[in-house]
């Protein structure tokens, strides 16, 4: 299954979610597969404790040929901070901003893309596949939403991502995902949860998989590792716990 | 438990505690201060005993000293008297009568008189002939007046003995002759020096010492290890006074030469070691107290002590409820407040009567009631704010946002094909 995870703004916390759900299958015992397709402004791989040193080819390679999808794939279970059942191999793009400005000038293969995470999945032997993209609705965007089975858009609750959120789950109606959910995230203390979930679904006419809140603890975390897995008993990882059981729930629907 | 028990509790305990380690305290230096009491009372018997001792020591040699110089002035008298009866033409026997005649009336109890080879002519003993010797193996006590024959000397004073002949205890004074060389003797019966050193010796001051029973016992140990003088109170189990622990006490005074006591029933035993005393003749002496009265004070005492800890005890605990109410009130006040915090029931100024002490809990009651307002105005403003919450979405303006995106050729080619990819990627993934 290929799961993609989505913005219509930045901030919303959506590759910290990627990592952190990729984290909570890979520990219920799933090989995962997480491709940074933010080609513009990459930084996944830092949730998985790699620098560009680490790297070696990126996606960005892959799109010129230079290499095979595998030898872009790197398997950061070990990189993870704790002991997991599964494995969760990781598609970095690359950040040099050289490599960025030339594949935003030239674009890319479309056909040649879904063939390599087609390969991704079948050679890493994948159970789930999730693609952290690029906030709005460029071309990379729409792309990576059409190949999806599975589309979870992020969203803060403020105006203008209930707004955006909107366009964006026209758009991916129009493109016939398969299946659609929604994330709010950062919610502000002092508005309940239950409260928030029924507003956003009726407003959406979409399931909401989790309404996680904002917090601190996490925020401070930053990008220092998966927080769920190393803090396991707080309060945030059991929502991502929670959060990835219900996308593997509707993988199986 | 309670702040309120808990206060209570722990002072309680406090107040106990130090209640007791303070009588215990004071028990313990009552029970040294009447031991030592004793102790000095043992002492002071035991130096005025010896002080007394040493001058008893001294009565009986000075006496004898007296009477012997006394008797040389009879022995004087006597030597002019037969000097002059005998040029007068008296004959032997009518001298040796007047000789009786003065002992008679007299404390003296035998003169004799003899002549130039030694032989005493003249005496008050008529039935009793002597020969004065020269030689120590034949007269072992006579031969010292030998001398006075030969003009070696011309006093010789004997100190009080047993006599040989009859065991009656003589003092003996003589001087050389006046009008030849001759022995004159007197002998005067010494019994009395005996008797004088009973009535002023140490066991007489023993025996006194114990008369008014003041004192139970007192022995007076020699430097031989002999027993110069004991007396104890009639009914006391000497033998049992003379255990083999008290004879270590005595051993440890001695070698140690300070007064050592040891309390057993009822008897204080204190020894005091007497090394320097009477030329060193008195080892140790060692006095036997009553310990009936320390250990009768010591009983009143501990009753008495015990009664003050007791009342001290129930004021401390009196005390410590009250403390405990007065400490945990203005903090029950605190804690009630939290928890109407916690329950959302709290209202501002709940805590304006602790708040104006000037103390700790009146500081953490108004930083708390601080807090409180911010809270409160806080979750005001969350409640608002929820309650203000609304999405509002412009469906036209997402319906026109959206449709320049969908009305793009790239979008129609990507939503036609979009399933074909994602059949396709199906159909390569079954393929493998």
């Amino acid at each position: 299954m290929i799961v993609s995870i989505h913005s219509f703004r930045g901030g919303t916390g959506k590759s910290n979610t990627t990592a952190n759900i990729a984290a909570q299958m890979a520990a219920a015992g799933y090989r995962v597969g997480v491709v940074d397709a933010d080609i513009q402004s990459p930084g996944l791989h830092v949730l998985f404790g790699m620098d560009e040193s680490d790297m070696g080819w990126t996606l960005n390679d892959f799109l010129w040929q230079k290499c095979g999808f595998e030898d872009v794939a790197h398997d950061v279970t070990a990189r993870l901070g704790a002991a997991v059942k599964g494995q969760v191999h990781l598609v970095p793009s690359s950040i040099d901003p050289g490599d960025i400005a030339r594949i935003l000038r030239e674009g890319y293969d479309v056909a040649m893309l879904s063939d390599g995470l087609t390969d991704f999945v079948k050679t890493r032997q994948l159970d789930v596949l999730l693609i952290d993209t690029h906030p709005g609705l460029n071309g990379d965007t729409l792309l990576s939403i059409a190949l999806s089975d599975q589309l979870l858009i992020v969203l803060r609750p403020d105006q203008q991502d209930y707004q955006g959120t909107k366009v964006t789950v026209h758009v991916a109606r129009q493109l016939e995902v398969p299946g659609l959910q929604l994330l709010v995230n950062k919610l502000p203390e002092g508005l309940d949860v239950g409260t928030i979930r029924d507003k956003v679904e009726a407003a959406y006419d979409c399931e909401v998989a989790a309404v996680i809140p904002h917090n601190d603890e996490m925020m401070l975390y930053g990008s220092q590792g998966i927080f769920s897995l190393t803090h396991p008993e707080h309060e945030i990882s059991r929502c991502y716990a929670e959060l990835a059981a219900k996308i593997l729930e509707a993988k199986r629907r | 438990m309670t702040l309120h028990a808990r206060i209570a509790w722990l002072v309680s305990a406090l107040v106990t505690v130090a209640v007791l380690i303070s009588a215990a305290i004071l028990m313990w230096t009552s029970r040294q201060a009447l031991l030592q009491e004793a102790l000095d009372e043992a002492e002071i018997i035991a130096r005025l005993l010896a002080r007394s001792a040493a001058f008893a020591a001294e009565v009986p040699g000075e006496v004898e000293g007296a009477i012997g110089d006394q008797m040389v002035v009879e022995a004087t008298a006597i030597a002019h008297l037969v000097a002059i009866a005998e040029k007068a033409g008296m004959p032997p026997d009518a001298i040796s009568s007047h000789l009786g005649e003065v002992v008679n009336h007299s404390v003296l109890d035998e003169v004799w008189v003899t002549d130039a080879k030694g032989h005493a002519y003249l005496r008050t003993n008529r039935n009793t002939d002597f020969t004065f010797s020269p030689d120590p193996a034949v007269q072992p006590q006579a031969h010292v007046f030998y001398p006075l024959l030969t003009g070696d000397k011309q006093v010789v004073i004997q100190d009080a003995r047993v006599r040989e002949v009859d065991n009656h205890i003589f003092k003996y004074a003589a001087v050389a002759g006046i009008d030849q060389p001759r022995i004159v003797q007197v002998g005067y019966r010494a019994e009395f020096f005996n008797s004088l050193k009973e009535q002023v010796g140490l066991k007489r001051f023993v025996g006194d010492l114990i008369a008014d029973q003041s004192v139970l016992a007192i022995h007076v140990l020699g430097a031989g290890g002999s027993t110069l003088a004991f007396s104890a109170v009639p009914g006391l189990d000497v033998a049992s006074e003379f255990d083999s622990e008290r004879r270590d006490v005595i051993k440890t005074a001695i070698a140690s030469g300070q007064t050592v006591s040891r309390i057993s029933g009822n008897v204080l035993q204190v020894v005091v070691p007497m090394a320097e005393r009477l030329g060193g003749t008195i080892s140790a002496i060692t006095v036997f107290l009553p310990a009936q009265h320390v250990n009768e004070t010591l009983l009143r005492d501990l009753r008495f002590t015990l009664l003050i800890a007791v009342v001290v005890v129930l004021i401390g605990l009196l005390a410590s409820v009250v403390l405990a109410r007065y400490v945990s009130r203005s903090v029950e006040q605190v804690s009630a407040a939290a928890q109407a915090v916690e329950e959302g029931r709290y209202q501002p100024g709940g805590l304006d009567r602790v708040s104006v002490h000037n103390d700790e809990v009146g500081r953490l009651a108004r930083v708390f009631e601080g807090m409180a307002r911010q809270v409160a105005a806080r979750e005001q403003r969350l409640k608002s704010l929820l309650v203000e919450h609304r999405i509002v979405i412009d469906e036209a303006e997402a319906a026109r946002e959206a449709a320049v995106i969908t009305s793009t050729d790239h979008f129609r080619r990507l939503r036609g094909e979009a399933d074909k990819l994602r059949q396709r990627m199906r159909e390569r993934q079954r393929g493998a």
